[in-house]
């Protein structure tokens, strides 16, 4: 079964994105900010990471950066959520090491199309 | 002031939140009812509880709007954080409702598909709701600000502005936020229209869109540059921030500003109020220009309308008078007049100061030197009186250095003073050249009561006095020499057997070939007399005239008296003075177009040759290139003119020199057949 890491601070919304992607046939980990992201990542060693760029404790950019600096975490596709639909949001997330990015709220097909495409390639 | 200005700011916002976002959520909360009364189903219990929870936070959140400044201190930071928090549980609202729809529909829970329709529908409804209280492009700037009237706060002139860009949102931000500032805008969508719009209306400013469809920004700018009378029109690029590139080639192509996206309204007022305030200068300059180029005009005229326009006619002295007016109005002036019959006086002077007043001055000057003169006073009791007269009522502290003298033409006696002027210079026949001696006494207008003295010196046939002022010894040369006495001096002793116009056009040529083509800031006078000496010495005539058809009445009663005086017979007398007559009235009436060659003189010479047994008459013009001996006189409609001297005279030749038409016309004298064997 496809693992994902979702970290994300709000409680609502982790609560329902969890839900729909249970729902999906995903197994469904969660980290409420950077720094706990980062540590599950190394722990659980999820197939995928979506990362919520505005966390508290450490951002979203900086845990992903984190993350892709760890040899054996590298390879995980991490696709980058954001509230904000700028330019320099996405060029940002893609330079911090993500893969994908998706703004809120999310187009759940869309979504899913790109985690399974990332989970081919990977 | 600056923290209650800022408090009322984040209230405004605050206000708006409510006031815009708040009836929106009304429907979400009557669909998140609608719906946990739908179905009791176990299977989406817990997805209507957090729709519920969700609905109920977001309502809560719009009521109690208060947002607090962020650590940056930004207003665009905070409404940032502001939008972000306000579509958190919209993201949930949707997120779970989409979710319940798939259960439902799986479920076949129709009910329950029916009301989550108006729930996300309301959902979208709030999304945009808090676009327009809060648009992504103008979060600061859409903010009422009560702050902006204060006193205190810089005012900026307004102005009739272009807007041209293809996004509806970012003009309606523009000219909401313009029109607020009291400007007249226009908007446009593309760059094509902006085009249009220039070329068609009139603006102030143009704000352009770097990226439009059609044409870009950058070639509405080309196209703006292009044309001369929209050169001057400022424009501002509107460009995102990333595009710096092509913002510095716009400004390097003339762009006066730039302006990133998203706008910030401080900045933007700024902008536009600096390119108003430089347009406005701009004008107030202009029509400044525009009075003074004016008044220089006026002045020029008055100066013009007071130089004497020929020499008086004397057979024993000519003279010559000349006066190159600098842009700027120096002040300078010449004038001569005959006293009586054998005495003329002769004045060159300098007015203080520049431009009207110089030239009002000059004028009263001039009025009061011929009314004190022409009762025949000595130049030092001139000079005296019309000091006292000018001293007396001088509130605006003017003067004029000035030289005036007397010729007697009876026996060469000269008499003069000097009130502050350059000393002239006398030229001997003989090739020397001399300074004019005298006392240097104070410049007139100054000091009331000053004394000024008579000096005299006496000028032989044939010698010349060349009077000037100091635009000619100060003219500088490019590396800031001065031209100087000793220059004027060794110029003047190369050219003493010269007339006197030949010496003060020399003069004037040596002072501007030495300047090197720098415009002078000084007028440049020069007068030149030459005395011939009475009977016998005067075997030549000349006379300079205007080129005004009344002044043949002058020319020819002088030439009567020459030919008198030489004892030329009554038919040569009669047959060359009509030639003359006729060459003379043809230069005026023709020789310089639609200006009538106001400005120019001619010149008449008459001498006899081969010892009396013919006389040549000269006239000298420097009007359009004409050869009348060439001329087809049936075709030239000069024709009754022409054939007449060719009629009167036995012999015409015809040269054109140094710019100048010279026509001589010769007719034989028999003299020595007349005169006993």
């Amino acid at each position: 079964m496809t693992k994902i890491l979702l970290v994300e601070d709000n409680e609502m919304n982790r609560d329902m994105l969890s839900r729909r992607l249970q729902r999906k046939g995903y197994e469904m980990v969660m980290a409420v900010d950077g720094g706990e992201g980062v540590a599950m990542a190394a722990s659980e060693h999820p197939d995928l990471i979506l990362m919520d760029m505005s966390l508290p404790v450490m951002n979203g950019w900086d845990a992903t950066r984190r993350i892709k600096d760890i040899p054996a975490l590298r390879h995980i596709p991490i696709i980058a959520l954001t509230a904000h639909a700028m330019a320099s949001d996405r060029e940002q997330a893609l330079a911090a090491g993500c893969d994908g990015y998706e703004t809120k709220p999310i187009d759940l097909p869309q979504l899913l199309e790109k985690i399974e495409s990332l989970l081919r390639r990977a | 002031m600056a923290v209650q200005a800022l408090d009322l700011r984040l209230a405004a916002i605050a206000e708006r939140v409510r006031v815009m976002v708040g009836p929106a959520t009304e429907p979400i909360s009557a669909a998140a009812a609608a719906l946990a009364a739908s179905s009791s189903a176990a299977v989406i219990a817990d997805e209507i509880v957090q729709i519920t929870k969700a609905a109920r936070l977001l309502v809560e959140m719009v009521e109690a709007c208060q947002p607090e400044m962020g650590e940056d201190g930004s207003i665009e930071t905070m409404c940032s954080r502001l939008r972000h928090d306000l579509r958190t549980p919209l993201v949930a609202l949707k997120g779970y409702g989409e979710l319940v729809l798939e259960i439902a529909v799986d479920e076949g829970l129709d009910t329950v598909s029916a009301a989550l329709g108006p729930l996300l529908e309301g959902v979208a409804d709030v999304m945009v709701a808090i676009e327009r209280a809060l648009p992504a492009l103008s979060r600061a700037m859409t903010v009422e600000e009560e702050g902006d009237d204060e006193p205190g706060a810089i005012s900026y002139p307004t102005g009739r502005v272009l807007v041209a860009d293809d996004s509806q949102a970012n003009r309606d931000v523009l000219v909401k936020y313009l029109s607020r500032e009291g400007h007249e805008v226009v908007a446009v969508a593309d760059g094509l229209a902006a085009v249009e719009a220039v070329f068609e209306q009139s603006f102030d400013v143009v704000l352009l869109d770097m990226i439009m469809p059609g044409m870009n920004g950058d070639g509405v700018l080309k196209a703006m540059k292009a044309e001369p009378r929209l050169r001057s029109l400022p424009v501002i690029m509107i460009s995102a921030l990333d595009a710096l590139d092509s913002i510095v080639c716009c400004i390097e192509a003339g762009a006066e500003d730039y302006l990133p996206k998203p706008f910030n309204r401080v900045l933007l007022r700024a902008r536009i109020g600096a390119c108003l305030e430089k347009k406005r200068l701009r004008e107030i300059e202009l029509s400044y220009l525009k009075a003074m180029e004016k008044e220089l005009t006026i002045a020029r005229d008055v100066q013009r309308s007071i130089l004497p326009k020929a020499f008086p006619a004397h057979h024993a002295l000519v003279g010559h008078g000349l006066m190159d007016p600098a842009r700027e109005i120096g002040g300078d002036f010449y004038d001569f007049f005959a006293l009586d019959d054998d005495r003329i006086g002769v004045a060159v002077g300098d007015v203080s100061g520049k431009g009207v007043p110089a030239a009002v001055y000059m004028a009263m000057v001039r009025t009061q030197l011929r009314a004190t003169a022409l009762f025949g006073l000595s130049p030092a009791e001139c000079l005296y009186r019309l000091n006292d007269h000018l001293s007396a009522d001088n509130a605006e502290g003017m003067f004029v250095s000035l030289f005036y003298g007397i010729i007697d033409c009876a026996n060469g006696i000269f008499t003069y003073a000097n009130g502050g002027h350059n000393w002239p210079v006398v030229l001997r026949a003989d090739g020397t050249v001399e300074w004019v001696q005298g006392t240097d006494d104070l410049l007139v207008g100054v000091v009331y009561g000053s004394p000024y003295h008579n000096a005299t010196l006496t000028l032989a046939p044939g010698d010349s006095l060349f009077i000037y002022t100091d635009g000619v010894v100060e003219a500088i040369d490019p590396a800031e020499d001065e031209f100087g006495k000793h220059r004027l001096a060794a110029i003047l002793a190369e050219m003493v057997p010269a007339e006197p116009a030949g010496l003060c056009d020399g003069v004037l040529a040596a002072v501007r070939a030495f300047e090197g083509g720098q415009p002078h800031s000084d007028d440049l006078t020069c007068v030149a007399v030459r005395f011939l000496g009475d009977g016998n010495d005067a075997s030549c005539f000349e006379m300079r005239i205007a080129t005004d058809i009344t002044e043949i009445g002058r020319l020819v009663p002088a030439v009567h008296a020459y030919f008198q005086r030489r004892a030329i017979s009554p038919e040569v007398t009669y047959s060359l003075t009509m030639a003359i007559e006729e060459a003379v009235s043809n230069v005026i009436r023709h020789g310089y177009g639609d200006s009538h060659g106001e400005g120019h003189t001619i010149t008449v010479r008459v001498r006899e040759e081969s010892d009396g047994d013919q006389v040549v008459a000269e006239v000298i013009d420097d009007g359009a290139s004409f050869d009348p001996t060439a001329a087809d006189s049936q075709e030239s409609g000069l024709g009754i003119g022409l054939l007449l001297i060719k009629t009167m005279v036995d012999g015409i030749e015809y040269v054109r020199d140094a710019e100048c038409n010279r026509l001589h016309m010769i007719k034989s004298h028999p003299r020595s057949r007349m005169l006993p064997s």
